[in-house]
């Protein structure tokens, strides 16, 4: 009877060993892979986000084809098209829902934050010019990711401030 | 005897399932394990990037003189004349010697045109390369047009 008890303890002890290390293994699993999966969608906003407004940038570096300006106090990237007879600028800024946002009017015309259409989530972009000649991007992303790149665009860069 | 024999077989067969199981789980363990350093790597690499593009355009705007990038990016120039920059895990500068570091190797500076090799690096067990970019750059006074 006394080993009859000592069998069942053992092989209950190692159904509940065995059922643990399951457990263990699925939430190590679960862990990794939600570190894996953050540290990608972290990666993707912080590279697409940079590579997005610096490919804007060097596609427009011509004279007179790049401006600073802002939105409702917020930096706002202008990229001034000079090739067609029709003459317009797109706008490059973060709005205040927090998305980085791309707008293409008239020259002159007003732009509001809600103008255009949102590309991204993207909590801040602030532009800045260093050195005279280059054009520092800060962006912070909407997984609180700050990036910074900076740029030396050829053509000279205007600022227009307030 | 027949009880006895039967409950020796469930422990058995329990006792192989766990030996087979803990098997598996080293391995499942040892991919995750890779999983995170691959999943670390690739966030490296792609700072390393920005980082290394930011540093190019540096080094065109200074006209391919490491002094000037030196003011611009702080860093120490060496006696060979390379420039070295320190970053932390954030791959935020630092003064300090941090996780990783670039490195900006002037390769050739022939008829105004100047080149360097930056290399960035992280520091383990053992210093590895993640990234090297070539930039080239003509000095404005010879009024020639850049390469990268």
């Amino acid at each position: 009877m006394k080993k009859h008890v000592t069998d069942v303890f053992v092989v209950l002890t190692l159904f509940f060993a065995y059922t643990a290390s399951a457990m263990l293994l699925c939430a190590i699993g679960a862990g990794v892979y939600q570190r894996t999966a953050d540290g990608m969608q972290k990666n993707y906003d912080m590279r697409t986000g940079v590579l997005y407004v610096a490919e804007k940038i060097r596609q427009n570096d011509v004279v007179g084809g790049l401006r600073i300006d802002q939105i409702q106090e917020k930096d706002a990237l202008v990229l001034v098209d000079q090739t067609t007879d029709d003459k317009y600028e797109t706008w490059i800024f973060v709005d205040e829902d927090g998305n980085l946002r791309e707008a293409m009017v008239s020259p002159g015309n007003d732009v509001k934050g809600s103008d255009g259409y949102p590309i991204m989530p993207m909590k801040s972009m602030q532009l800045s010019i260093v050195d005279g000649s280059m054009l520092d991007v800060q962006l912070l992303t909407g997984e609180d990711e700050l990036t910074s790149i900076r740029l030396a665009p050829l053509c000279a860069l205007q600022e227009v401030s307030g | 005897m027949n009880k006895n024999s039967s409950s020796r077989a469930i422990f058995l067969e329990l006792l192989l399932n766990f030996v087979l199981f803990t098997i598996c789980m080293a391995v499942c363990l040892q991919i995750f394990a890779q999983a995170y350093t691959t999943s670390n790597r690739s966030r490296s690499i792609a700072r390393a990037s920005v980082v290394a593009q930011s540093i190019a355009a540096s080094f065109k705007a200074a006209e391919g003189d490491l002094s000037q990038l030196e003011q611009l990016h702080g860093g120490t120039l060496d006696e060979s004349g390379a420039l070295w920059l320190e970053y932390d895990q954030d791959w935020e500068p630092s003064q300090l010697p941090g996780q990783y570091r670039v490195c900006v190797q002037p390769v050739s500076s022939e008829n105004g045109l100047h080149t360097a090799l930056i290399s960035c690096k992280e520091r383990k067990d053992q210093e590895s390369e993640i990234l090297s970019l070539q930039v080239s750059r003509f000095a404005a006074e010879e009024g020639g047009d850049e390469i990268e």
